[in-house]
């Protein structure tokens, strides 16, 4: 019993957080909205990973296609130093 | 088969607002004689790029939509790309939920979006 109760501690794991686009029933996340694509890339101008940003696969995806549009058309850097 | 498109593109910021209305007529009425319908221009104006292009930083932004076959949507990104006031384009196809998302914001609030 002992190591089920050890076990289960190690398990734990963060609280999921929501996806904001699921929240906004979000169907489409447009490459030209830059001050949504802002929030989910790093300083480095990097997308940011679902780990942190909490996005469910399907809003990943749609994300970064959309921030990667928006770097072609220089809405968003490819790089900051 | 026709295809809803957007393209995006970026005039040279040295463009006077009388040149910038006739690259962008001329752009589109280009495409209106191969055969494209042309469903809308939208002029965002001069922005700030996110990085340098052809040494500057700055940039006047236009968004199309239209309505043709892809060869023609083709020529016009081919096109775009010879031009010299075009320093970026960008062109995609539109899908159903781009299109649905579009028009709910065209009837929401008709301002340009973001700065």
């Amino acid at each position: 019993m002992a190591t089920k109760t050890k076990r289960a501690v190690k398990d734990r794991r963060p609280k999921r957080k929501p996806c904001n686009f699921c929240a906004d029933k979000a169907l489409d996340i447009n490459y030209k909205d830059v001050m949504r694509l802002k929030k989910y890339i790093s300083e480095r101008g990097k997308i940011l990973p679902r780990r942190i940003s909490g996005n469910c696969a399907k809003h990943q995806r749609m994300l970064t296609i959309a921030v990667k549009r928006a770097r072609v058309i220089a809405f968003l850097p490819f790089v900051t130093e | 088969m026709t295809v809803d498109y957007e393209v995006t593109y970026i005039l040279r910021p040295n463009l006077e607002e009388n040149e910038v209305t006739e690259r962008t007529t001329a752009i589109s009425d280009a495409l209106k004689g191969n055969g494209a319908e042309v469903l809308g221009v939208e002029l965002l104006g001069k922005k700030r790029l996110a990085y340098e292009v052809n040494d500057v930083r700055e940039g006047i932004y236009a968004v199309m939509r239209f309505r043709s076959d892809a060869p023609t949507a083709h020529e016009l990104e081919r096109q775009l790309g010879l031009n010299e006031d075009v320093m970026r384009a960008l062109l995609i196809k539109l899908d159903k939920h781009a299109i649905a998302a579009e028009k709910a914001a065209a009837s929401a609030a008709p301002p340009p979006p973001q700065a």
